[in-house]
């Protein structure tokens, strides 16, 4: 399914209500921001390298399969909205027509309203930290303690799609190596802000804690290790 | 308004504000600041399919509605109106890549640039020019080359060049470009135009670890502002 990240969070959450079992909701949301063509192809493209894309791709997996097992070995309680799971459709009251297209479009302009305000406020945060980030002297970032925290605000917050943050991972890559471009195109599109915030149709604030955590701690390994190579 | 849905109004307000930003940044062309031109065609699409969305929901609006929750909607309709007002004509975001990237280059356009010894880069072709330079800088050594980039950075004897590159938004925009080494910079300053005349020459930098292409300067001559700013490759 070629489409970016933020489009696969409210599918997500659509399964979710729909009763498919949360570890592999996790799997299909992860894994979608890279086994993409589009995201694969952009990956070439901004580094002309069949290594980083497999790079990409397997790192990917092990971000997929670590925190699907995370979720899957812990406690399922009060992930879900339990009052929107009580739906099937959560778009709000379309009223009556005989004609099926008018509904169909009033429910698509519902859907789109409502996802709205979540990209909005996403992007109004993002725009903001993105203006003082690009301010920021880059060169000082030689610690690697700040290097990692540093790495995490641009992955939250330099929202931008799976399908074309290769090419600021290849700008970042120049400045601050490699392995760090490199998780940042694999964890950008994970803890995106806008992302995260489209998160709240679905699942709770604990959900959200739980598998942000567990992308951060997952990073913050293969950083130390990706340090000591 | 005592019989109609304020909710349900607010929301086409929105959705035909949206549209109109939508209009008015394709009409005016400011579009090419937020996206890449190749998706014009969508965005013409897509205004059109809310303008139907809004369309769609008059009937419903006019079914009278209790309790209305439209004050976030009807804040967003505020920040498209603003947007719409006063748009931005500077992208906000770039970021400075002095290093190759990798492209498809054109066979023949290159050939020619191997094969002369003054090189003139047309605005159009600067970008498949700095890949060629930075990925085979043996073929351009000693060459004189002839363009134009703004000023993105004085420091010490070295103007770093660029121009901003647009893959497929704005949040992508890099600013590409060659070192430029000088003698004499006049009344230069960042963000000026210039006109670049000088010979293709190799430094090494430790950050990349290798040599890059820089330019050694015979002439640097103030241009006025290019009007299509931005390279879509």
């Amino acid at each position: 399914m070629p489409v970016c990240d933020c489009a696969m969070v409210p599918i997500a959450s659509r399964l979710v209500q729909k009763k498919v079992p949360i570890p592999q909701v996790i799997t299909f949301l992860l894994a979608s921001t890279s086994l993409n063509p589009l995201v694969l192809m952009s990956t070439y493209y901004a580094f002309a390298s069949v290594e980083v894309v497999i790079h990409r791709l397997l790192l990917t997996l092990c971000f997929t399969i670590m925190i699907s097992i995370g979720f899957a070995l812990s406690s399922k309680e009060d992930l879900v909205d339990s009052y929107l799971s009580m739906f099937t459709c959560s778009s709000g009251y379309i009223g009556q027509s005989k004609s099926k297209v008018e509904l169909l479009l009033r429910h698509a302009s519902m859907e789109f309203i409502r996802l709205l305000k979540f990209v909005f406020i996403g992007g109004f945060i993002s725009t903001m930290i993105q203006f003082y980030i690009q301010a920021m002297p880059l060169p000082i970032l030689t610690n690697p303690v700040l290097v990692f925290a540093f790495l995490v605000i641009c992955a939250a917050f330099i929202s931008v799609c799976s399908t074309s943050n290769a090419f600021i991972a290849r700008s970042l890559s120049v400045t601050l190596g490699y392995p760090f471009a490199l998780l940042f195109m694999v964890i950008g599109p994970m803890i995106d802000i806008k992302n995260i915030l489209l998160m709240r149709l679905g699942f709770t604030n604990k959900f959200i804690i739980k598998y942000v955590s567990f992308i951060v701690v997952i990073a913050l390994i293969i950083f130390v290790v990706g340090l000591n190579l | 308004m005592k019989k109609h849905n304020i909710e349900v109004w607010v929301q086409i307000s929105l959705l035909v504000m949206i549209a109109i930003s939508l209009f008015t940044l394709l009409t005016t062309n400011n579009i090419q600041n937020y996206v890449h031109p190749r998706l014009n065609v969508y965005l013409w699409i897509t205004a059109f399919v809310l303008l139907v969305m809004a369309a769609s929901l008059i009937r419903l609006a006019l079914v009278n509605k209790h309790v209305n929750h439209f004050k976030l909607n009807a804040l967003m309709l505020v920040v498209f109106v603003l947007i719409t007002l006063f748009p931005t004509t500077t992208p906000i975001t770039t970021r400075v890549e002095t290093q190759k990237i990798a492209t498809k280059t054109e066979v023949s356009l290159l050939e020619t640039y191997y094969s002369s010894d003054i090189i003139k880069i047309r605005n159009e072709d600067f970008l498949k020019w700095f890949y060629d330079v930075n990925t085979h800088l043996d073929k351009y050594l000693n060459k004189k080359v002839v363009y134009n980039a703004k000023i993105h950075e004085i420091r010490g004897n070295y103007i770093l060049a660029t121009r901003n590159i647009m893959v497929c938004c704005a949040a992508d925009i890099a600013a590409m470009g060659a070192e430029v080494k000088y003698s004499s910079i006049g009344d230069l300053k960042v963000g000026d135009w210039i006109q670049i005349e000088g010979i293709i020459t190799q430094e090494y930098r430790e950050i990349f670890k290798q040599n890059i292409p820089i330019i050694r300067s015979l002439k640097l001559e103030k241009i006025e502002p290019i009007k299509n700013e931005i390279i879509y490759p």
